[in-house]
């Protein structure tokens, strides 16, 4: 007879691991990917064919060259490709889309140490790092049927309408438009509990009650930027977000507050991915804060 | 901070409607002198000598020892060296079974009148905690407490030995709880249970101050610690006992075996276990005597279905694998279950990604991941301030660790190396 194998319990395991969360986060931005090719055209399927692409290629060329195990099978590169994609005007140069993963995967990842690693969330470290280049506004200047189109959030910009903005069909980076499919994407990642509930609905409400205080059009603070695929797919990366429940809520508060900041008082019109990248760099003091205290064990 | 969610299980209580089957005699049995560590007693029997099931053949000796005794009938073949799943090696009496199961004729059946003599008799029993941590039961039941909670939450994947007995002893236990009621004066007696078999209530009917508590489907509800907040809503401090909440818990089996020791004077010597697993033909339920190697449980429903890979005792959750099939049935086991080479494979272990499912479902509100970190650095004051102690060990934070990290290992490296620090040191000023 054989040996037995002899491990630590316990012996049997929850569905989920590291590769099927992600394949239920590439599901759930299925509705988006297919509303940006309806909305844009075959160019926003080209732009997201070529960041993931690049990303998955950064991500295995790199750990060969360290010699790491690869992990591009996690399927966390895809995400991340996906992701940056979707917060790039579909008309930018294909290069610059290309750059940008690599920035993501590369630099905002790999060279942290890998999955669960990265201080920031990669795809949208990565997207402030283009937009900080500018390339003569390819990152900043959105249009919409090959003409120029201010986005909805964008100063004197005109209320496209609450239908417009449910479906989709206005200016604005590729896959941040259609609020319907974003919404169905979250409420799957609800559903299979791959995200709770705090984050989102904590950011989402902290924009809307700001919104109302400062007197603004509350359909295009909602649903006219960034906000729900932010909100639903980049500020729930678990890496970069905070560990317990209170926490999460300090951090949807906080990414809130700091969207709303950039969007009223700062130079440009839209704040999601600064209001992240800013809230990621508090998590680990979030987490030091909200810590759990043992069952029964109030005295050491 | 309050509890913490748990995890929910399926079942798999395949074996939950069958009779026990009671196994002829094996040709041989191994019955190790201790099952927590530290041995005291004195080996009251020599090669050849010829011995009975109901004999004694080791002292309960010092400390909170209990005594052994033979669970076969035959002659002696011998001391042999085994090495318990946690590393230790101890001494086992081999007894050949000459297969007539003739009872010693010294068996008495105890008077108990007070709390002393339930005390003595418990421990001249042999028993041991039956739900599986083996911790000898006459050192539970020497506390002033107003609370007794039965458990019979069952709450591992495959174990239905425990459900069996409160279908079909569950008038010995009724007895049991109401002697252990009378003679240490306890208030009230709480039945915990997730799924109460018919008649259980009834066994209890006329008895005062029992209450039957359905239990909330997760695991583990029926850690000791879980039960007594559900049962009655206290909290067991951090580094205390059961005691200390003012409760005792018994498992329903163990209650079950006082009421039967008081009535036969038979020490305990056997043990029935739920046999079940992937690699098993046909899931069944044993009585088999200690010291039975579990390869004959197996044998006993009809063997394995293509060759095992994986055999545990418990269940899935906190179960303790095996070495090999010669591994003698101890007091404290309740089931075990044989995993096929699919269901035996461990998945690779992966990057943690910072999910916090093992932050989430933590009963006792631990940071699992936290822990590992602490330890792999080795920070004494880290593991101390997280409460790394105070892990029951049942497993949920690897459980649901989608990297498949070895969580609740190292949880429990972590309380040992802790154990093994001195004591707090002074803080410098």
């Amino acid at each position: 007879m054989k040996l037995l194998s002899v491990t630590p319990a316990p012996h049997i395991w929850a569905k989920d691991d590291t590769q099927s969360i992600m394949r239920d986060v590439l599901i759930a931005l299925a509705p988006a990917f297919i509303a940006s090719i309806v909305i844009f055209g075959i160019d926003a399927l080209l732009v997201t064919v070529v960041c993931v692409a690049a990303a998955v290629l950064s991500e295995f060329i790199f750990e060969k060259a360290v010699k790491r195990p690869v992990t591009i099978t996690d399927l966390s590169a895809v995400v991340t490709g996906v992701l940056l994609s979707f917060c790039l005007p579909y008309d930018i140069p294909l290069w610059i889309a290309a750059l940008g993963s690599v920035i993501a995967i590369v630099v905002v990842k790999q060279l942290f140490g890998g999955i669960g690693q990265n201080f920031a969330n990669p795809a949208i470290t990565a997207r402030v790092v283009l937009l900080i280049c500018g390339f003569n506004g390819a990152m900043t200047t959105f249009s919409l049927d090959g003409v120029s189109t201010a986005t909805p959030l964008a100063d004197g910009a005109a209320n496209p309408g609450l239908a417009v903005m449910f479906l989709g069909n206005h200016a604005g980076s590729l896959g941040e438009t259609c609020a319907l499919a974003l919404i169905i994407g979250g409420i799957y990642l609800l559903v299979r509990k791959v995200i709770s509930w705090h984050i989102p609905v904590a950011y989402i409400g902290t924009v809307a009650v700001v919104s109302l205080i400062a007197q603004q059009d509350l359909s295009i603070q909602l649903l006219g930027g960034g906000l729900l695929l932010g909100a639903i797919f980049m500020a729930t990366d678990y890496t970069t977000s905070p560990m317990t429940n209170v926490g999460k809520l300090i951090y949807g508060v906080g990414c809130g507050l700091l969207t709303m900041m950039v969007r009223l008082w700062g130079a440009t019109p839209e704040g999601v991915s600064y209001a992240i990248l800013l809230m990621n760099i508090l998590t680990p003091h979030i987490d030091k804060l909200t810590k759990h205290k043992a069952f029964g064990g109030e005295k050491a | 901070m309050g509890m913490g969610k748990g995890i929910r299980l399926a079942g798999h209580k395949n074996t939950a409607s069958c009779t026990p089957v009671q196994m002829t005699a094996p040709a041989r049995v191994r019955i190790p002198l201790s099952l927590l560590g530290a041995n005291t007693s004195t080996i009251l029997v020599k090669k050849g000598d010829t011995v009975a099931v109901g004999q004694p053949i080791a002292s309960q000796g010092q400390g909170i020892g209990v005594p052994m005794y033979a669970s076969v009938s035959g002659t002696v073949e011998g001391i042999e060296s085994l090495r318990m799943p946690n590393g230790s090696v101890v001494d086992c009496i081999v007894i050949a079974s000459d297969g007539q199961q003739t009872v010693w004729d010294g068996i008495e059946v105890p008077t108990v009148t007070n709390m002393e003599e339930l005390l003595s008799a418990v421990r001249k029993s042999g028993l041991v905690g039956l739900g599986g941590a083996g911790f000898p039961t006459w050192v539970k039941l020497n506390a002033t407490v107003d609370r007794l909670i039965i458990n019979g939450s069952e709450c591992e994947p495959y174990c239905t030995v425990d459900y069996i007995a409160m279908r079909d002893y569950a008038a010995d236990m009724a007895e049991g709880v109401r002697i252990v009621k009378q003679m240490l004066g306890i208030e009230k007696a709480i039945v915990g249970v997730k799924h109460p078999p018919q008649g259980l209530a009834e066994a209890f009917q006329g008895m005062e101050g029992v209450e039957i508590k359905q239990l909330r489907e997760y695991y583990p509800v029926g850690a000791e610690k879980m039960l007594i907040h559900e049962t009655t809503g206290r909290t067991v401090p951090g580094g205390k006992l059961p005691k200390d909440a003012g409760c005792i818990v018994l498992n329903v089996n163990t209650a079950a075996f006082i009421a039967r020791y008081l009535r036969t004077g038979m020490p305990l010597v056997s043990k029935t276990v739920s046999v079940d697993g992937s690699a098993v033909k046909t899931p069944g339920v044993v009585t088999a005597p200690i010291g039975t190697p579990v390869g004959d449980l197996f044998a006993a429903v009809g063997g394995f279905k293509g060759e095992p890979a994986k055999i545990f005792a418990g269940g899935p959750m906190m179960g303790i694998a095996l070495p090999d099939l010669d591994f003698p049935l101890l007091w404290n086991n309740n089931g075990f279950v044989a995993l096929n080479e699919k269901d035996a494979a461990k998945p690779a272990t992966t990057a943690c990604i910072r999910c916090g499912r093992c932050v989430d479902h933590c009963p006792m509100n631990l940071m699992a991941f936290e822990i590992s970190k602490a330890y792999e650095q080795r920070d004494v004051e880290w593991l101390r301030s997280i409460r790394a102690d105070l892990c029951i060990e049942c497993g949920c934070c690897a459980y649901v660790c989608p990297a498949r990290r070895d969580l609740v290992t190292n949880n429990k490296l972590a309380k040992r190396f802790l154990a093994s620090q001195p004591k707090k040191e002074v803080s410098k000023q």
